[in-house]
């Protein structure tokens, strides 16, 4: 399987890679996203002092030994880059960079391109999901899906567990603790769509769509993990 | 009460707190030209609320939305004037009429989504009594409204916190906030009050919009008070 790992920084594909390296049958590329369109000197310079002056630069070194890397300057569904990624053949993308792609760079992945959303689907689709979670006494974990063009409305599910939170002491450090699941995530998905008795489970777009929450009800939401630890 | 319910109540009742005693000081009805006396009315209503006495009358009087089916009204006046009379803690007197015809409203938002001045004209006709945007059928429309507010309007908000933007915009801006403050006092989903808070706190104390429907910022405040004040007494 051709997996390509959309990341902003060779660090962040690192840390994707070194989760992933070790699954059977599988090419990585990583290709380096440029989300806020610098130049590419500047893109190159950037990612060359993150391999070399970050903590996590074995890591790094190894990813870039071991893996294509390809530097997409330009935004992804730009004609340039889609042709890049065409030529690459991938089978499936892992999301780990901050844009909302278009049908067309999905299109570019044989299967499309997988996020884990920290959120339980169908019912938390959009923005804050944790925390209306959290709110709401709702849910709260991961859902590893395909995307579509959609915010959260990608309808084939791999992976939707539920993650136990109450050891974090804030808002941020439960996101975190959430975001930082992303790789172990893609490993177990990764493997369950390659097994012989594998089907998706169904998003079918049912829940409610949440958007960025008040510093109001954010400061609610902050007293009841304190309260859950 | 759970622990959960209480800490939302505090925070609406500490919202209303600060709505009514520091907010509603730092309006100026004079720069509100002709719309003025309106302001000011909101403005001594909210200085003068509680969330426990105030805003004792349901949206609307008869007929109840509780014996069989919901039906669409009609109100005596235009949609602006009924923002004005719900604002102002006023029900409003109501009585069944005839649905507008089935139409995917969202869609045709959607069409003229560029046009402010003609979005802001189909809002005003469809709610010419505004409570029906509470209706379960509506569910659609308030979605779509609570989206452009909280996805493209925001986006607008952020890129003309000093000025600039066009006024038109702005008055499309504060009408949707009008209508989802009353979508808000009619539904237990937090996330259209939310929507109302987040404004709050996003919106400039001293914005004073300069077109003919500026007092749309005053509704809006007095709207999200009768809001806050339906969350606190659990009217669900």
């Amino acid at each position: 399987m051709r997996i390509g790992i959309l990341a902003a920084s060779l660090p962040a594909a690192a840390r994707i890679y070194s989760e992933l390296e070790s699954l059977p049958d599988c090419s990585f590329y990583t290709l380096v996203c440029n989300p806020e369109g610098r130049s590419l000197f500047h893109h190159l310079a950037r990612s060359l002092a993150q391999a070399l002056l970050k903590p996590e630069r074995r890591r790094t070194w190894r990813l870039i030994r071991r893996s294509r890397i390809s530097f997409i300057r330009k935004p992804l569904d730009h004609p340039d880059s889609l042709t890049k990624l065409k030529r690459l053949e991938l089978d499936v993308g892992l999301h780990n960079v901050g844009v909302i792609y278009r049908d067309s760079t999905i299109k570019a992945f044989r299967l499309g391109i997988l996020n884990p959303h920290i959120g339980i689907l169908p019912q938390y689709r959009g923005r804050c999901v944790m925390e209306w979670a959290v709110l709401q006494d709702g849910p709260i974990g991961v859902t590893l899906f395909f995307i579509d063009a959609g915010i959260d409305t990608g309808a084939r599910v791999i992976l939707s567990e539920e993650v136990d939170i109450s050891h974090c002491k804030s808002v941020a450090e439960a996101k975190q603790y959430l975001f930082n699941l992303d790789a172990g995530f893609f490993r177990r998905g990764l493997e369950q769509l390659r097994a012989a008795d594998f089907s998706y489970k169904l998003n079918d777009g049912s829940g409610h769509r949440y958007y960025v929450m008040s510093e109001l009800l954010q400061g609610v939401v902050e007293q009841l993990i304190r309260v859950k630890k | 009460m759970s622990l959960r319910a209480q800490l939302i109540a505090n925070a609406f009742r500490q919202r209303f707190a600060d709505l009514c005693q520091q907010r509603a000081v730092s309006i100026s009805p004079a720069g509100f030209g002709p719309d003025s006396q309106f302001v000011a009315q909101v403005q001594r209503q909210l200085l003068a609320a509680s969330p426990e006495t105030s805003f004792p009358e349901p949206l609307f009087l008869p007929p109840s939305r509780s014996e069989g089916s919901p039906v669409w009204l009609q109100a005596n006046g235009s949609c602006l004037e009924s923002l004005r009379s719900l604002s102002l803690g006023q029900s409003l007197q109501v009585s069944p009429c005839v649905a507008p015809a089935g139409e995917d409203f969202p869609a045709t938002l959607k069409a003229c989504v560029r046009d402010a001045a003609r979005s802001f004209q189909l809002l005003c006709e469809r709610y010419e009594c505004p409570v029906n945007l509470s209706l379960p059928v509506e569910a659609g429309t308030a979605e779509y409204l609570l989206e452009r507010l909280m996805v493209q309007d925001r986006v607008w908000l952020e890129r003309h916190e000093s000025g600039g933007g066009r006024q038109d915009e702005l008055e499309l801006l504060l009408l949707r906030l009008n209508l989802v403050a009353v979508r808000a006092a009619s539904t237990p989903d937090l996330r259209f009050p939310d929507a109302l808070n987040y404004y709050y706190e996003k919106l400039p104390q001293d914005l004073q919009p300069a077109g003919d429907r500026g007092w749309l910022l005053a509704s809006y405040l007095g709207l999200y008070a009768r809001a806050l004040a339906v969350h606190l007494k659990q009217a669900f």
